[in-house]
């Protein structure tokens, strides 16, 4: 089968580098090579190493940092702040894949704006060796549920463009599979939670990703390490799923003996007698 | 004979109204009529989403226009006020996303209109519906751990990390900080779990803002039990907002996060034997049905709400977030508020 690691984001691994490379050790040992990341544009201070060394997929556009920055700057600063952050060697470039967005952009269109971010972000990090460009789930799912059918072709064209695979990750499947198939449109690449507990796997009956196997990403397989990931693998092979990502937290967690003396501790730490 | 579909309209269409406006798309196809949006640069981008419906600029525009059986207000706290009482004034329904607004006073005098107006009235406190906590506050209230004797309760985020402008850190618009803004979700569920303190002795502390950026409560209860809320939203290793509660009782402990409910007993108790155990998410949040725009912040608990409160309206029933229920909420931040200085205040 094959695994896709994740790389956490900086404050995830901050004070645990250590483990960190353990985790790296151990998806080496299961002979995953490429690494899932949410590249933090504009923050600098990202610790290379980890990124040269490895085929990259990389989730685009990070929607939760753009929404903290527009709350902080509005919708233009965010973007500008984004432009600010790339070397002036990348503006020609950037300048060329938004031509055609243009019009879009000065009608305030959602999909152009998306990929507006897309391609800021990408700028920032196509130096690496990104083979993927997974769109963002809020992206996806908003789209879906306000039925914004241009962002998926879009998408998709970009993607080729820039010579990467895209994929769309959901966490609705039940209702991208109904939407696909009103608009008419096959996506290239698919990821969405698969498990045995059903977490996160939303009106989508386990048939419904059967026609995609091929094509698709295995998310949360291990149901929050309820499942153990072995089990979890097994169970996607028998579906016919071949790809899943192996998540950073299936990796020594801690126990829930440990966790609750942490608990503990740190009660005792702020409430003082 | 089918029932006839409710109208709904959302006010304010920023990240919040968007997200609302996204359960509603999923939810109950059609049945959002209407969209107020006070800065029509943002109309077209709203329209380009496939929001087809109509968009004002103000509340008054929508109501003479529409007869609207709900609305969604997800505008700043300071425009909560004057926004719910031109909705109840009308006998129309209301959804005010949390805080209800900048004062107890202000709660207050809106509980009390919407009890004199019979409307639906809720307060999005949309934690209620998560299925970790709410399974703490069942395991709790069935006396799993026996009498609770001391708990800790802690919210801690990456949000404010340098200096910060906008009305959401100016005291006169949102009311204060850490404590008024993302806390309350907090305080619900220690209010839910162990009722309204004796008494109580804060300490906050701006570090960034001109409101609390750090807030650090001791709690004592009639029955003896002693508790702590310390909240920061300047934590840079929490890219996600992140509440725990931590709880030691007579027969054992239970600790509830982001992703589970866990539990040490000291002997059986229930269904559980003694020793250690875990209940994931994953195993209470059952569901093949429901939306789910942003699942790191559970943004689920979001479309339970909204489906409850549109199951209200139609039945003409108060949730449990009602105005009426949620006022302690509201009562517990101003007896905060006023022990700042960390003197005990009963």
């Amino acid at each position: 089968m094959d695994l896709l690691g994740e790389l956490p984001s900086e404050a995830r691994r901050r004070g645990r580098t250590a483990e960190f490379e353990r985790y790296l050790a151990w998806l080496d040992g299961m002979g995953v090579n490429t690494l899932l990341w949410v590249p933090e544009p504009a923050k600098g201070g990202e610790p290379r190493p980890w990124l040269e060394s490895r085929p990259l997929a990389a989730i685009l556009p990070n929607l939760p940092l753009y929404a903290r920055d527009v709350m902080d700057r509005g919708p233009a600063g965010a973007v500008l702040k984004r432009l600010l952050a790339l070397s002036p060697f990348k503006f020609p470039s950037l300048a060329g894949a938004s031509l055609g967005w243009t019009p879009g952009l000065l009608s305030r269109s959602f999909a152009q704006g998306i990929m507006l971010l897309v391609e800021l972000e990408y700028q920032g990090i196509s130096r690496l060796d990104v083979r993927e460009a997974v769109l963002h789930s809020s992206a996806v799912d908003m789209a879906l549920a306000f039925g914004a059918k241009e962002l998926f072709p879009l998408f998709e064209r970009w993607a080729e463009r820039r010579g990467l695979k895209p994929v769309f990750l959901t966490y609705n499947l039940g209702l991208l599979t109904s939407s696909v198939d009103r608009w008419g449109f096959d996506p290239r690449g698919l990821a969405f939670p698969v498990n045995e507990k059903r977490y996160h796997v939303r009106a989508a009956s386990d048939g419904t990703w059967l026609r995609w196997s091929g094509r698709s990403t295995a998310w949360e397989v291990d149901a929050g390490g309820t499942v153990p990931l072995e089990q979890a693998l097994e169970s996607l092979r028998e579906q016919g799923l071949g790809r899943a990502l192996v998540p950073y937290g299936s990796f020594e967690p801690a126990s829930t003996k440990e966790r609750l003396t942490a608990f503990k501790d740190r009660l005792a730490r702020d409430l003082k007698p | 004979m089918a029932e006839k579909p409710l109208s709904v309209a959302i006010v304010g269409m920023g990240k919040m109204g968007l997200s609302h406006a996204a359960m509603l798309s999923v939810l109950a196809p059609g049945s959002l009529t209407a969209l107020v949006e006070a800065q029509n640069a943002g109309h077209p981008t709203l329209r380009s989403l496939g929001l087809r419906m109509p968009i004002y600029d103000d509340a008054e525009s929508l109501l003479a226009a529409h007869a609207v059986d709900a609305a969604i207000i997800c505008t700043p706290t300071f425009t909560h006020t004057g926004l719910t009482k031109t909705f109840l004034e009308r006998g129309v329904s209301v959804l005010v996303e949390k805080p209800l607004t900048e004062s107890f006073a202000k709660s207050s005098e809106l509980a009390e209109l919407a009890m004199k107006k019979g409307a639906i009235a809720a307060v999005g406190y949309s934690i209620d519906y998560d299925p970790v906590f709410r399974k703490a506050r069942e395991l709790l209230r069935a006396g799993v751990i026996g009498r609770p004797l001391k708990y800790g309760a802690w919210l801690e985020h990456a949000e404010v990390l340098g200096p910060k402008r906008g009305w959401l850190f100016q005291k006169a618009k949102s009311g204060g900080g850490v404590v008024i803004n993302p806390a309350p979700h907090l305080l619900y569920l220690m209010l839910d779990a162990f009722g309204f303190p004796k008494r109580l002795c804060a300490n906050l502390r701006s570090v960034w803002t001109e409101v609390e950026d750090e807030a650090s409560v001791e709690l004592e209860y009639e029955s003896g039990l002693k508790g702590l809320f310390k909240a920061s939203w300047s934590v840079p290793e929490k890219p996600a907002l992140e509440l725990s509660l931590f709880v030691e009782g007579e027969h054992g402990t239970l600790a509830a996060s982001d992703d589970d409910v866990l539990l040490e007993l000291n002997r059986p108790s229930g269904n559980f034997s003694t020793g250690t155990h875990r209940l994931h998410r994953g195993e209470l949040e059952k569901e093949a049905d429901g939306f789910e725009l942003a699942p790191a912040a559970h943004a689920a608990n979001y479309f339970r709400q909204d489906k409850e409160f549109l199951d209200c309206v139609r039945a003409k029933a108060q949730p449990r977030n009602s105005f009426a229920n949620t006022l302690q909420v509201d009562r517990l931040i101003d007896a905060i508020y006023r022990s700042k200085d960390g003197a005990w205040t009963s």
